[in-house]
């Protein structure tokens, strides 16, 4: 069964419709990616998936119960969670400070003794790189350090579907190879990943299967290849192709 | 005892002492729940009795008086006329409900223009001006305060009220632009300071007497069928009608009115379409100044005026604004009209007392309703912290 | 670390400040109401830590206080009727955090401000049970503890004993929040609330935990108040200026920081009562509005940025 699916998802804001009958279907340990050009509503579907938006028609399953509607909190509870495309610090905390939340109030394998909060907080920081960084204030990191820290925050609740948008879009191509090897640390440590990026090359890399949205429908789903093969896909959705 | 005995008694007992000040008087009533007070033709929510010059209306439950408490009356009218209305547990006749129609339609007008002002400049400067209530208390004062003194008409004071007050227009958009984000929220909190700012000038210049505008010819009453038309709400109404009429005409037709829609609904698309945003922006934060200091004249006829009354009035207009929209001008009329009728009604069902306790409940109940439409009205995240 | 010698010593000095001064009674009224106030601006400021601003905190402090009034003038002692106002505090705090569901800033604000109208209406208007507008009178002042010398608990003196060691609490509590995960939560919930809820965070039970701790110690320095000063009416407790009163301060001191709003507080109030109010006591109220004023347009930071721009909230 799938981990993590949406049926027939459909958003309107006023007149306009965000998505239309997405049809979406995770399945447990694969490495998901979704392309589209901007607009076609790639976020508004993630924010869909992880509860943050309620859908004006459709359904949201989670391992087989219906979760459509439940207010963040549940999704973040059973397991599921989300970077943000522009990175959402938790300002006027310390980067220590954003990583702690998640493993303090996550909905499973708590910790009772502060002490264990604490280094299980220095290795996810360890993990992505900040360990040295551990005491700045959230606000005063880079984008590329924000970007990492926004993942190590989304690894904080110790989730097991991660939703990852655009981790790689505004980095240097060092950064894009950086994103790369973390999509497959993620992916050996047994999570599952759906992960929105503007690029194709960073994606075809790492993942199973590739979905393409546009305009708020899927219009592609299979293997990288195979998408990359259509011709009428790569040339109108694939945005640029880095060097 | 039947109703209509029981005010024509009291009527009677009061009509015997028009011409006198009245400091005390008292009527058998019978047993009824008298809670309101009709004074010159027009309701008054009884103040706290420590207030000076106004009287107040009290009754026992049990007992068979009334009594009419406090210092002389200001200003004895020829055909100043008290009379109660009983509480609740009656009927609302056919009759009363018509009154209340129509009064309440009449003041919903000035309401809805009262509305107005707060409307704009939420609009266009994305901020809550909670000194609005104060700005129209102090339009009204001015307004008194030249009456007092040059007997001019109090229509021809409305327009040298508002332009008395721009010079403040132009402090409001001064502070108001400063605003760092979030903006709504802080505004209120400097808009609360502006409003007890207000409030301390007013209570220095003329202390806190109440005031009134009570010009004679205001204080008639036409008899169409079983309604009693006020004429003094009447000008107010048509007034009220006449400015708002004014202000779409301006707004719709004029040049500088589309630039100023144009700018309340997208600065910046505005300012691509070559619009000053910079003038429409000081125009509109004048002209909701320039409408507080009108309004204030108008609630002068009224109402009694007195320093802090400014509150139940913004609250008003912030309830109106929630209801009808941001700037939508036919909305807020509406609106308006509305909430006069509903006032209007529950007045006579529960009497006067609990009107402000009302108005704050249904501020309360609206936000609970409508903030979502607001904030989208706004723009979305403006309406968050 | 030099925050607590601080507060350490500023509550040494203060405990012994009314024997050394003969228990001078003006004195000892003008600092009890300070305390009052510092306790009122700190527990607004950790409501607003959780990032709630609130425009009504005298609906909790009128509450506290009507309920401690009707309490102790129906016969029940001081100090249950002075507990009693605390949970009165807490629970119409309670009340109105529920709104906090739907609405957020502005709006919450708006909402806070129209349900301490409500309640001042409600203390106006019920004129059996509140007395209306002429309020009640003859409260009781606390009693004396028996075990503690009479001097200190009698009187004036009982009453600045009894509002320090309110503040202290306050502080206290503030401290203690600030180094638990319930600091986390709040801070959390204030900066992020979506992101903080996806990370397994209930917001509202921690913003309602947040209205009840916040109205609960309001509505006590509610109940402090009138057995200090006797008598209780509408304008006395539900006025709408005390619910500004919090904001001006903690803004002033520094919003988020532990000891800002208190010190700034008392530092206020001193100022208006003994400079202010001799030179011009009708315009006591401008001095606030000017503060609120400048702080919003010109210096967020409040007092405590002048210590410490990376200064938060951390004893």
């Amino acid at each position: 069964m799938p981990v993590l699916e949406g049926r027939g998802i459909s958003v309107a804001f006023g007149g306009l419709l965000a998505l239309r009958g997405v049809d979406v279907a995770i399945e447990e340990h694969q490495v998901v990616g979704l392309l589209g050009p901007n607009g076609s509503g790639k976020s508004t579907l993630f924010n869909v998936m992880s509860g943050l938006l309620r859908p004006t028609a459709g359904e949201v399953w989670f391992r087989g119960r219906r979760v459509t509607g439940r207010p963040p909190w549940v999704m973040g509870r059973l397991g599921v969670g989300r970077t943000f495309q522009i990175p959402r610090p938790f300002s006027g905390l310390s980067v220590f400070e954003s990583v702690l939340i998640g493993v303090t109030f996550r909905g499973r394998d708590r910790y009772r003794r502060a002490a264990d909060r604490r280094s299980e907080a220095e290795r996810l920081l360890a993990l992505v790189g900040l360990a040295d960084k551990s005491g700045a204030r959230a606000i005063e990191l880079s984008l590329g350090q924000m970007k990492r820290l926004e993942l190590a925050v989304a690894l904080s609740s110790r989730p097991g579907v991660l939703l990852l948008d655009e981790l790689a879009s505004g980095l240097s191509p060092r950064g894009h190879e950086e994103v790369l090897l973390s999509y497959g640390r993620l992916r050996e440590r047994g999570l599952t990943i759906f992960a929105i990026e503007h690029s194709f090359s960073v994606l075809a890399r790492v993942a199973d299967r590739m979905l393409v949205l546009d305009q708020g429908q899927i219009v592609a789903d299979g293997p990288p290849a195979a998408v990359l093969a259509s011709p009428r896909i790569a040339e109108a959705y694939l945005g640029e192709e880095d060097q | 005892m039947n109703r209509t005995n029981i005010r024509e008694r009291a009527e009677a007992s009061f009509a015997a002492m028009v011409t006198q000040s009245v400091s005390e008087a008292r009527t058998p009533l019978g047993k009824t729940d008298c809670r309101a007070t009709r004074v010159h033709g027009q309701w008054l929510s009884p103040p706290e009795p420590r207030r000076e010059g106004l009287p107040s209306l009290s009754s026992r439950r049990s007992g068979c008086q009334a009594q009419i408490r406090g210092p002389a009356l200001t200003a004895p009218t020829p055909d100043a006329t008290i009379s109660c209305l009983t509480l609740r547990r009656r009927h609302l006749s056919f009759a009363s409900l018509a009154q209340a129609l129509v009064s309440g339609a009449l003041v919903g007008c000035f309401y809805a223009l009262m509305a107005l002002g707060f409307s704009l400049l939420l609009g266009v400067a994305r901020a809550m001006n909670l000194a609005h209530g104060e700005l129209i208390v102090l339009g009204g004062y001015l307004g008194y305060w030249l009456w007092a003194g040059s007997g001019l008409p109090s229509i021809l004071l409305v327009p040298v009220a508002a332009a008395a007050l721009l010079p403040l227009g132009i402090v409001w958009e001064a502070l108001l632009s400063r605003l760092p984000e979030p903006r709504p929220l802080n505004s209120l909190a400097l808009t609360f300071g502006l409003s007890l700012l207000l409030q301390n000038a007013i209570r220095a210049l003329w202390q806190g007497e109440y005031r009134l505008i009570a010009e004679p010819m205001l204080a008639g009453a036409l008899r169409v069928g079983a309604v009693t038309i006020n004429t003094g709400r009447l000008f107010v109404a048509a007034t009220a009608l006449a400015v708002v009429g004014l202000l779409w005409l301006g707004l719709t037709r004029t040049h500088w009115g589309r630039a100023v829609r144009a700018t309340s609904i997208d600065p910046q698309a505005a300012a691509l379409l070559g619009i000053n945003v910079d003038a429409a922006r000081r125009a509109t934060f004048l002209l909701a100044v320039g409408l507080a200091g009108a309004t204030g004249v108008l609630f002068a006829t009224l109402h009694y005026l007195y320093p802090v009354a400014g509150v139940e009035l913004t609250l008003m207009a912030i309830v109106l604004t929630i209801w009808a929209g941001v700037g939508r001008l036919r909305s807020v009329l509406v609106a308006g009209i509305v909430l006069g009728i509903a006032e209007a009604l529950a007045v006579e069902w529960a009497g006067p007392r609990w009107r402000e306790t009302a108005v704050a409940l249904l501020l309360l109940a609206s936000l609970f309703a409508r903030a979502g439409g607001l904030a989208r009205g706004l723009g979305a995240g403006a309406g968050g912290r | 670390m030099r925050a607590w010698i601080v507060a350490l010593a500023g509550a040494a000095v203060l405990a012994a400040l009314p024997p050394l001064t003969g228990f001078h009674p003006y004195w000892l009224y003008l600092l009890t109401t300070a305390f009052l106030w510092a306790a009122v601006a700190s527990a607004w400021n950790l409501l607003a830590y959780a990032g709630q601003i609130s425009f009504g905190h005298a609906a909790f402090f009128g509450l506290g206080a009507y309920a401690a009034a009707l309490l102790a003038l129906g016969g029940l002692s001081p100090w249950t009727a002075g507990a009693i106002g605390t949970v009165a505090g807490a629970a119409g705090a309670l009340l109105i955090g529920i709104a906090s569901t739907r609405l957020t800033g502005a709006y919450l604000a708006l909402a806070t401000l129209a349900y301490a109208e409500v309640w001042r209406g409600i203390a106006l208007n019920w004129t059996d049970v509140t007395g209306g507008g002429a309020g009640l009178i003859g409260i009781p002042a606390l009693p004396e503890i028996a075990w503690l010398p009479v001097a200190l608990t009698r009187g004036r003196a009982g009453a600045y004993y009894m509002a320090l060691a309110h503040l202290l609490a306050v502080l206290a509590l503030f401290a203690f929040i600030l180094r638990s995960r319930v600091g986390l939560a709040f801070a959390a919930v204030r900066e992020e609330e979506e992101r903080a809820s996806l990370l397994g965070l209930r917001p509202l039970g921690w913003k309602l935990l947040a209205f009840a701790l916040s109205g609960g110690f309001t509505g006590a320095a509610g109940a402090l108040y009138v057995y200090t000063v006797r008598v209780v009416e509408p304008d006395l407790v539900f006025n709408r200026y005390y619910s500004i009163l919090p904001l001006v301060m903690a803004m002033f001191g520094g919003l988020h920081t532990w000891l800002g709003p208190a010190a700034a507080a008392i530092s206020l109030y001193l100022l208006s009562e003994l400079v202010l109010h001799p030179v011009a006591p009708a315009l006591h109220q401008v001095g606030y509005a000017l503060a609120l004023i400048v702080v919003i347009l010109y210096w967020p930071g409040g007092l405590a940025g002048l210590f410490s721009r990376k200064r938060h909230a951390r004893p």
